[in-house]
C-alpha cells in the first residue's frame, strides 16, 4: 500500500502512518509538545519585547541633542556653571549652546518619582510643537502666574487626578517655607506616552525653584553642531578645555540604546541560557535512543519489507509535525502575549518598583533573522535527534533488533 | 477521516491564526508610523533620552546620560538594588575618542 501512487499520495500515506505512530505514544508526545511550545514561547517573548523596546527608543533617537555636556565632580554629576558657556560657544562649528534645567521630584506619599524638565512653555504653544499637547481650557484670569505653569505626562496626570490635584499641583519639600503651586495647563498626548509618561514640564523659572537650583547654574548643557562629522571633535575639545566636563554625543546614546537589551545584557542572556539548557535536556532525552518498543516497530517494518528511506520519511514527518507545529504555536502565542496582552508578568521586570509606567502598547518589531534563529535552534536539532537513531535501527539486521529488543 | 486530513485542517487553522496576527502587525506598524511625527516633535522639544518605562531610580530612567559611578558600581550588570536594574546594561562609552593614545595608532 505504501509504495504505490504518486509522490503526493505516497507522502500522504506516510503522514497517516506518522500521525498514528505519534498518537500511539500520546502521553509522551503531548509532554514534548507542551515543553516545546513553552520554550519557543519564552525565548520569542523575550526577544520580541527587547526588540520592540530597542526599536521604540531608536525611532526618535535622531532628534536627540548632538552633544550633552555634564559636569562631574567627585564622580558625581553636579550643576554646570554659566561661566563655561561662552568658551563652548566660541568653538568653531558650534551652532548653539542651550542650557537645561531638569531633575527629579520624589513624591514620598505616592512613592512616585517624577522627571521635572524646565523649558519655556510658550515654545510649545507655537507651530508644530502645539500638536504634542492636549491643551486644557483655561478659565479667564488663570494665567496669573506664568512662571508656575506645567504640562504633565499621562501617567502623572492620572496619579494627580487620584489625589484631586488635576487642576493644580502643590510642590512641597519639608525644608521649604511654603508649597509652590503649579497650574496644569495641558497633558502630553497618549502617542508620546512611552517618553512623556513620568514627565512634568515646568516653566524654567518655576522648575529652578522646585529643583532648588542656584542662579547661573544649570543641570546640563546641550550643544548643537550642524555638521555631524564635527561632533566627536567638538566633544573632545570641550573635554580638553574643561576636564571636569563629560560629553555624551548622540552616537553614544544610540550605542547605549542598541546595546541595552543586546546579547550582553544579563536579562536576555540568563533567560536564553535557561531556555537553551532546558532544550538541551529535552533533546538529550530524545537522543539517548529509541525505546525498545520503537526499535521493535522499526525491525518489524523492515522485516515485512519496508525500505529504509520510507522508515526515515516516517520519522522525519513525525519530527517535522511535532516540532513545526509547536514552534509555530510558540511564536504565535508569544506575539499575542507581548502585543495583544501587553506582556503581563514580563513587563514587571522592566517596570520594577516604578509607580509611574506606560501602558506597554509596543510597536511590533519582528526580525526575520530571529524567526530563522528559532527554526534553527528548535526544529533542526529535534529533527536530527529523531531521524538519526531511527536510521541506526533501520540499517541494523531486523532479526537482531526483534530478538534483542 | 484520514489522519492526514486532520493535519491539513490543523495547518489551515494555523495559517488563519498567522494571518490574523500578521494583520494586527500591519495595523500596528501603520499606527506607529502615524505616531512617529508627534513623538519626534516631542523628542525635539524635550531632549531627554530613554523611555519612561522605569522611573524607579534616576540611573534607570535616563541611563544613557547617567552618572558613571552611581549604577552598577561593583561590576557591569551586577545585581542591583532595583529589580529593573537587572534588565539594563550599563552604558558603553568604549568608542569614546581618547585624548591619550597608547602604542601605535590603528590604521
Amino acid at each position: 500500500m505504501m509504495i504505490s501512487g504518486s509522490w503526493f499520495e505516497r507522502q500522504k500515506n506516510i503522514i497517516d502512518y506518522s500521525l498514528q505512530s505519534l498518537l500511539r505514544r500520546r502521553s509522551k508526545n503531548i509532554l514534548i509538545l507542551i515543553i516545546f511550545v513553552l520554550l519557543v514561547f519564552a525565548v520569542s517573548s523575550i526577544l520580541f519585547i527587547t526588540g520592540s523596546l530597542t526599536q521604540e527608543m531608536m525611532m526618535t533617537s535622531n532628534d536627540l541633542p548632538d552633544i550633552t555636556v555634564q559636569r562631574i565632580l567627585g564622580g558625581r554629576q553636579v550643576n554646570v556653571p554659566a561661566s563655561v558657556i561662552p568658551e563652548i560657544e566660541n568653538i568653531p562649528g558650534v551652532e548653539a549652546v542651550e542650557t537645561r534645567v531638569w531633575g527629579y521630584f520624589f513624591l514620598a506619599s505616592l512613592q512616585a518619582n517624577f522627571t521635572i524638565y524646565g523649558m519655556d512653555l510658550n515654545l510649545l504653544e507655537e507651530g508644530e510643537y502645539q500638536k504634542i499637547v492636549n491643551w486644557k481650557n483655561i478659565p479667564d484670569g488663570a494665567t496669573k502666574n506664568p512662571d508656575f505653569r506645567m504640562i504633565v505626562g499621562r501617567g502623572v496626570y492620572e496619579l494627580l487626578s487620584d489625589i484631586g490635584m488635576e487642576q493644580a499641583y502643590l510642590f512641597y519639600q519639608p525644608t521649604w517655607e511654603k508649597p509652590i503651586p503649579f497650574d496644569i495647563i495641558g497633558t502630553f498626548k497618549t502617542e508620546t506616552e512611552l517618553q512623556s509618561n513620568d514627565l512634568m514640564v515646568l516653566q524654567t523659572e518655576g522648575a529652578r525653584q522646585v529643583l532648588e537650583l542656584p542662579p547661573d547654574e544649570f543641570t546640563d548643557l546641550v550643544v548643537y553642531v550642524p555638521n555631524p562629522e564635527e561632533i566627536e571633535n567638538i566633544a573632545l575639545k570641550i573635554r580638553r578645555y574643561f576636564p571636569e566636563l563629560r560629553t555624551v554625543t548622540r552616537a553614544q546614546i544610540q550605542n547605549t540604546y542598541a546595546a541595552v537589551f543586546g546579547w550582553k545584557s544579563a536579562f536576555v542572556l540568563s533567560s536564553l541560557l535557561a531556555a537553551i539548557f532546558a532544550f538541551l535536556i529535552l533533546i538529550w532525552d530524545k537522543a539517548s535512543g529509541l525505546s525498545m518498543e520503537e526499535k521493535r516497530e522499526i525491525g518489524i517494518l523492515k522485516a515485512i519489507g519496508w525500505d529504509t528511506d520510507v522508515i526515515l520519511s516516517v520519522k522525519l514527518w513525525e519530527g517535522l509535525i511535532l516540532s513545526g507545529i509547536s514552534s509555530l504555536a510558540g511564536l504565535l502565542l508569544a506575539y499575542a502575549y507581548i502585543y495583544g496582552l501587553r506582556a503581563p508578568g514580563l513587563r514587571e521586570i522592566f517596570i520594577g518598583w516604578s509607580t509611574l509606567y506606560p501602558s506597554f502598547q509596543l510597536m511590533p518589531d519582528i526580525d526575520p533573522k530571529f524567526l530563522l534563529l528559532i527554526v534553527v535552534i528548535s526544529v533542526v536539532p529535534y529533527l536530527a535527534v529523531t531521524v538519526f537513531p531511527a536510521w541506526k535501527a533501520a540499517i541494523t539486521d531486523p532479526d537482531a533488533i526483534i530478538r534483542n529488543a | 477521516m484520514r489522519y492526514s486530513s486532520w493535519l491539513a485542517i490543523v495547518i489551515i487553522a494555523f495559517c488563519l491564526w498567522t494571518g490574523l496576527e500578521y494583520g494586527h502587525y500591519n495595523n500596528r506598524v501603520i499606527e506607529t508610523e502615524q505616531q512617529l511625527k508627534l513623538r519626534r516633535q516631542f523628542q525635539k522639544a524635550v531632549g531627554l533620552p530613554n523611555l519612561a518605562i522605569t522611573s524607579a531610580a534616576r540611573y534607570l530612567r535616563h541611563y544613557s546620560i547617567t552618572d558613571l559611578t552611581t549604577p552598577f558600581q561593583d561590576y557591569p550588570a551586577s545585581l542591583d538594588h532595583f529589580p529593573a536594574g537587572f534588565a539594563f546594561v550599563p552604558p558603553d562609552y568604549s568608542n569614546m575618542p581618547s585624548p591619550v593614545v597608547f602604542g601605535k595608532p590603528a590604521k
